[in-house]
């Protein structure tokens, strides 16, 4: 298996789970990709975000090594 | 009549008279508030070629037919004006408390024409109005100005829209405060206001803005409460500039004047680090359970962070502090939003959080728009840089990215025009066109107005933002229908409200029988009378346009070529009903729109 560590950004955040806050563990099948991720945590494909890995710009098909960081971020504000 | 009392009041300070307009419902049914008051008061008022800060401008501050009423998003307030800055259609929103509470003092707007021939600030108590001296209040900070007036009136609840000394100093981005920590800020209206010798308009208000449908309303108020965490989660914990570090991957992150896409140093300066560092709370507008907007706390000295963390939070908040004892940050002024961390701070290789927060205070109480303030520092910075711009223009004083307490330094010499802060006081469209050398090259200005901190090579949903918004490079997408009609009314463009909300909203305030279609048709028209009011001033498609900055690639975006952009023009001014060639609203729009008697001031 996978475990990798989610950081969740902005908006994005609402994807936390209820009353949690910080970064989250999460695990995965060994070879998942960012996508597979994504449908763990419940972010849809449609969802508009930006993701990276270990600090890359990431695409759905990125592979997961154990132990990387993921961030999901929302490129949109205003302010 | 509901959500709206028919009662505009108009204020003369040359003569010192004030009038009451009634103008009826079909008045408010069509132009709705904001920039559709604005604009229709700009082209029956201004003179063609006004000087901007002349007393031939007017200046109109336009709550909408929603301002007021009890729903998260209804604290809004836009004031216009004939902008110094552009030389055209200037407006800037505010949120806050001060547009609800003049609905609540029974007006639906107030347009002050003329100039006074001394300091004087209006003070509106209820039905009462009155214009009272200002001397002892002319070169104060605005936190010393509410503070004064509050006392001298004797009531804690009045609010206070206001200018600072940039204002009085004419200081062509100067902004309007409200409630100390929201401003109006873009397009110079503080440097109008300060033309007119107007300190400060004081209100206090005892009526509650009457709804067609009260729980009709309050179950909208409701919905949001309830789904605060899938809503609006980032803008209750944070605010603006969570964001930071997903446009810096992604190389679209304004960095050294638009030079760069990403900085490494974005994480020390986003709205997770103001949360982690300083922020002691979050505050609200009017009737807004969103509550997005940051509270800072800097002391110099730990004992002082740690007292004031035990008194004045109990325990509840720590209070920051500057490990190089420079800068104490007051909480009066607010905290900094996304568009001010990157304008005073990304933009201008900055990493520095404690001195970007004193210098977004400082704009808070001096009066400036930080977007502005921090395009024209990094334009000359540029030019610094390419010695375009050397110490001998600059009086010795050195212009440079990454130099945080210099811009400290320069925030208030601009404020009060000192050494090379006078040439920067006029925006840097000006500034360029006063020193020439080439330094156009490095302008990121779109009709005069510089463009807020989203890349529109990054960002395409900006292109017709930057190109096409009547005020210039303005970020708020008020070309749109959505935007376009939440300024008008007067609803928070932060709400994620959908459009049948937003209809709903609209009919429990008001009561009218509104549809999806008449929306559409009342953004259309504000955009179009904006548009009519350019057009007259002398503005035409060549000032639709990017400037030379943004047809250069970044490392992760291709430049935006002039074809690109005539697309995006075109497009828009056919489907707004335009002449696709010139952008002149077309005698079959300005008949559908029902604008002849606004077009007949715009010839």
């Amino acid at each position: 298996m996978t475990t990798v560590t989610v950081t969740f950004f902005a908006d994005l955040r609402r994807f936390l789970p209820r009353g949690a806050d910080g970064p989250q563990r999460y695990t995965v099948r060994e070879g998942a990709t960012l996508a597979d991720l994504l449908a763990a945590i419940g972010v849809g494909p449609d969802a508009e975000l930006t993701a990276a890995v270990d600090g890359e710009l990431a695409r759905p098909d990125t592979p997961l090594r154990d132990g990387a960081d993921v961030m999901l971020l929302s490129p949109m504000e205003g302010g | 009549m509901n959500g709206y009392w028919n009662k505009i009041l108009h204020v003369n300070l040359s003569d010192r008279t004030t009038r009451v307009e009634e103008p009826g419902d079909r008045f408010f049914r069509r132009y709705a508030g904001g920039r559709g008051f604005i604009a229709h008061y700009l082209l029956k008022h201004v003179p063609k070629g006004a000087d901007p800060l002349g007393p031939d401008n007017i200046l109109v501050f336009a709550p909408g037919v929603i301002t007021g009423a009890p729903v998260p998003g209804a604290g809004r307030h836009s004031v216009g004006a004939k902008s110094p800055l552009t030389g055209g259609f200037g407006e800037s929103e505010s949120g806050g408390y001060w547009g609800a509470e003049l609905k609540r003092a029974g007006w639906d707007a107030i347009v002050v024409h003329g100039v006074s021939q001394a300091p004087v600030y209006l003070w509106i108590n209820d039905g009462a109005v009155e214009l009272r001296d200002a001397a002892h209040l002319w070169g104060r900070v605005t936190g010393d100005v509410e503070a004064a007036i509050l006392a001298e009136l004797g009531d804690p609840r009045i609010r206070v829209a206001q200018i600072g000394p940039a204002g009085e100093n004419l200081v062509r981005f100067a902004c309007i405060a409200n409630d100390l920590n929201e401003v109006a800020g873009r397009t110079g209206m503080g440097a109008v206001m300060g033309s007119k010798r107007l300190k400060a308009i004081a209100v206090r208000g005892r009526s509650a803005v009457k709804l067609a449908d009260q729980p009709g309303l309050l179950a909208i108020a409701k919905w949001v409460s309830s789904t605060m965490d899938e809503k609006h989660r980032s803008f209750h914990e944070f605010g603006t500039g969570a964001a930071m570090q997903g446009k810096s991957l992604e190389g679209g992150m304004p960095v050294l004047n638009y030079r760069l896409g990403a900085s490494d140093t974005v994480a020390r300066v986003d709205a997770i680090a103001v949360r982690d560092q300083v922020r002691v709370k979050m505050t609200s507008c009017y009737s807004c359970s969103v509550r997005c907007k940051k509270v800072i706390h800097i002391e110099q000295k730990e004992e002082a962070a740690r007292e004031a963390s035990e008194t004045i939070y109990k325990g509840r908040a720590k209070v920051g502090v500057d490990p190089l004892g420079r800068y104490r940050v007051d909480p009066r002024y607010g905290g900094p939003e996304y568009e001010s961390l990157a304008a005073l701070g990304v933009n201008l290789g900055l990493d520095d959080l404690i001195a970007i927060c004193k210098s977004n205070e400082m704009c808070n109480y001096l009066g400036m728009d930080t977007v502005s303030l921090g395009a024209t520092l990094a334009w000359a910075m540029e030019c610094f840089e390419k010695g375009v711009l050397t110490l001998d223009d600059t009086g010795g004083v050195p212009l440079s990215f990454h130099d945080a307490d210099g811009v400290v330094k320069l925030v208030e010499m601009i404020a009060y025009r000192r050494g090379v802060g006078d040439l920067l006081a006029e925006g840097s469209r000006a500034a360029a066109r006063r020193i020439g050398r080439g330094s156009e090259a490095f302008l990121t200005t779109v009709k005069g107005l510089e463009m807020a901190m989203h890349d529109p090579r990054h960002m395409p949903i900006m292109r017709a933002s930057y190109l096409l918004a009547p005020t210039g490079g303005d970020h708020m997408r008020q070309t749109g229908n959505r935007n376009g009609l939440r300024n008008q009314v007067g609803l928070c463009h932060f709400l994620a409200y959908d459009d049948d909300q937003t209809l709903a909203i609209l009919k429990t305030v008001t009561g009218w029988d509104v549809t999806p279609e008449e929306l559409v048709t009342t953004a259309h028209r504000g955009l179009t009378l904006a548009r009519l009011f350019n057009l007259r001033e002398g503005f035409g498609r060549a000032d639709d346009r990017l400037p030379a900055r943004f047809s250069d690639p970044l490392p992760k975006h291709a430049g935006l070529t002039r074809e690109l952009q005539d697309t995006i023009v075109t497009d828009y001014y056919v489907e707004q009903g335009w002449d696709g060639g010139t952008g002149v609203p077309t005698a079959e729009t300005i008949c559908a729109l029902e604008l002849e008697e606004d077009a007949a001031h715009a010839g």
